[in-house]
């Protein structure tokens, strides 16, 4: 219904009155400032990202490019553990998305499945978490008893199902008609086969949705990292990122010093902050299209009533 | 007699149980794909709660000690919590906490509405998508990365105080300041710079239910854009924002921990350290009291647990969808 109507909207022609005019041209002006505000940091970043060493240092104002140079890049990459976070990035997100996706979706069909003995009990074992927990130290602790300490695996298990999320799904399952299922159960179908066989095609709109979710989510994440992880070959890439933008402890590390020293150049700490930065959103941008396909949908499916 | 009178409510339990039984192993299955779920919420949420080897929320009341296991932890009642009321971090600290949420719930809160307003006032369609590729893109980076862009231009050598040189203004340290309009200021633009487009596809989604005949009809009679605006499209979204008001205000104790954690420092601390960066400051960075943090972390779970259910109760009684 949501998707549908807003060409419904369009069919209502306003005879443009001359005041209608003058407020279309305010509102276009309003949202073309806000567009610029939105833009400028990724214009400075991609500026400041292949700007050389000495045009910062000279220019009081860098604000247009004096060159393209992409020896910051380069240099970002020599950047210490970088590309080994690169990989640990990627396992985390790919094998934390799949993980996520399986538990989340076989839990919440469960849980949409009327017959479910104490199905009620179980859905209030899961929403009260949304309300109340532990806190941090108590949490800390039972995830160090369970070797989470210095394991990859810290930045998969413990986020692994969005309780926000596995409602959505479970909205969505109950949306499904009930004869569906019973047909295949009168064909001698058990529940796992009717989950993986008929409901999750059935779904896919609403997995689609939840995979790009907890990807980003997955990407994105810096803190479970930073509490557990010590050994350099295991840190993500938003946790180097945040090392070099917010702690700003730039070690650069010998491979690095070699190469700038071997090319006589330098490059100046801004850029290759920015080069990183960029390196860290492409990732982002190249799944957003499929995000921005499906999140108006994914939203309002949460809005349905539990 | 007493004996008879008992037997069949015993045989009742018995044929109860019978059928629990059955129930479950009929529906074997259900629970073979529902017992992941279980696995990771008892653990991951419950025992965080309960856990006696670990210490669960009973830490808060236990003597800390780094050498001896916690069961032989003594017992100190409210003795952390008395330290707590007693620190004066900690009441600068919930005082920050509720004046960020006050100033978030006047400055924030309306931008997504307008901005939905704004939009739906855009009458090519394809340019409402473009503006709102644009504005909602942001929301999917990490707070690491946006504080990332916002250092780099607020610094001393960065864009924005390139600017105020040119025109011969002194330049500011925007970063680390101890002016209060200028640290909350920078919280609500990068957190609206981050949120608003975000925050405003569920207002968008609420006008597109509308029905479109009602705009039909008040442009037969004559009715203005503004008219329009001020009896149609609002409406139209007024019980969703009251939900989403009244749900941010049970919210009030969770004050965007990423964005404060990455922009905090020495010099700004004591204007924007909220109450879950308090926690992980004292739990991991000072002190290592695992006692204290606990006790300020349940404190602050109680409060929040009593606010959040609070909120909810007046969006059901509203007669609103509950969001859960």
């Amino acid at each position: 219904m949501a998707v549908k109507a807003p060409t419904a909207q369009k069919q209502v022609k306003y005879r443009g009155s001359f005041g209608d005019r003058i407020a279309d041209v305010i509102i276009t002006g309003i949202l073309v400032l806000l567009t610029i505000a939105v833009v400028f940091p990724f214009y400075n970043m991609l500026l400041i990202s292949v700007a050389r060493y000495e045009d910062i240092i000279s220019t009081p104002l860098y604000i247009f490019p004096k060159a393209i140079d992409l020896q910051n890049y380069k240099m970002a990459v020599l950047y210490p553990y970088f590309v080994n976070s690169v990989g640990v990035s990627t396992f985390v997100t790919v094998v934390g998305t799949a993980l996520s996706l399986l538990t989340t979706t076989m839990g919440a069909y469960a849980l949409s499945r009327k017959h479910l003995p104490f199905r009620k009990f179980f859905f209030y074992l899961v929403v009260i978490t949304m309300y109340f927990g532990g806190g941090l130290i108590p949490w800390y602790l039972v995830m160090k008893s369970l070797g989470f300490v210095d394991s990859v695996w810290v930045m998969i298990v413990p986020p692994m199902i969005n309780t926000f999320y596995l409602i959505l799904m479970r909205n969505y399952f109950e949306g499904i008609p009930d004869d569906l299922e019973e047909s295949a159960k009168i064909d001698g179908a058990n529940d796992v086969q009717i989950l993986f066989r008929i409901m999750i095609p059935l779904a896919s709109p609403i997995i689609a949705t939840i995979a790009l979710f907890y990807a980003v989510a997955r990407w994105n994440d810096w803190w479970l990292a930073m509490l557990f992880i010590q050994d350099p070959n295991k840190i993500p890439l938003t946790l180097i990122l945040r090392r070099m933008v917010v702690d700003a402890t730039i070690d650069l590390g010998n491979a690095m010093m070699n190469a700038m020293r071997d090319a006589h150049i330098q490059v100046h700490s801004r850029s290759l902050q920015m080069a990183t930065v960029t390196l860290t959103t492409i990732p982002i941008l190249l799944v957003y299209p499929f995000l921005q396909k499906y999140f108006t949908k994914g939203i309002m499916l949460g809005a349905i009533k539990a | 007699m007493a004996v008879a009178a008992r037997r069949p409510e015993s045989r009742d339990t018995l044929s109860n149980l019978a059928r629990t039984w059955r129930k479950l192993v009929e529906h074997r299955y259900l629970f073979l794909l529902l017992s992941p779920l279980l696995a990771y919420y008892l653990i991951f949420n419950y025992a965080p709660i309960f856990n006696v080897q670990t210490g669960g929320i009973l830490m808060a009341f236990k003597q800390h000690s780094l050498t001896k296991p916690f069961s032989e932890w003594p017992w100190v009642g409210l003795k952390y919590f008395q330290m707590m009321w007693g620190k004066p971090d900690f009441w600068r600290t919930m005082r920050n906490t509720v004046t960020i949420s006050f100033i978030r719930l006047v400055f924030e809160f309306p931008m997504p509405i307008l901005l939905a307003l704004l939009l739906n006032e855009v009458r090519h369609s394809r340019q409402k998508r473009i503006y709102q590729t644009v504005f909602t893109f942001p929301n999917f980076l990490s707070w690491v990365l946006i504080v990332g862009l916002m250092r780099d231009m607020l610094q001393m050598n960065g864009i924005v105080n390139g600017v105020i040189k040119s025109f011969g203004g002194t330049p500011y340290n925007f970063l680390a300041n101890e002016s209060a309009f200028g640290n909350y200021a920078m919280l609500v633009l990068s957190n609206l710079f981050k949120g608003v487009g975000w925050g405003s596809i569920i207002y968008l989604a609420a006008i597109a239910s509308i029905d479109p005949t009602l705009y039909e009809a008040a442009a037969v009679d004559g009715a203005n854009r503004w008219q329009r605006i001020l009896h149609i499209t609002w409406p139209g979204i007024k019980s969703t924002a009251v939900v989403l008001l009244i749900l941010q205000v049970g919210n009030i104790l969770n004050s965007s921990f990423d964005q404060i954690f990455n922009l905090i420092n020495g010099v700004n601390r004591g204007l924007i350290e909220t109450i879950d960066v308090y926690i992980y400051r004292y739990a991991f960075q000072q002190s290592m009291n695992q006692s204290f943090a606990a006790a300020s972390g349940l404190f602050k779970a109680v409060v929040n647990f009593a606010l959040l259910l609070t909120a909810n109760k007046i969006v059901s009684r509203l007669g609103e969808n509950k969001l859960f």
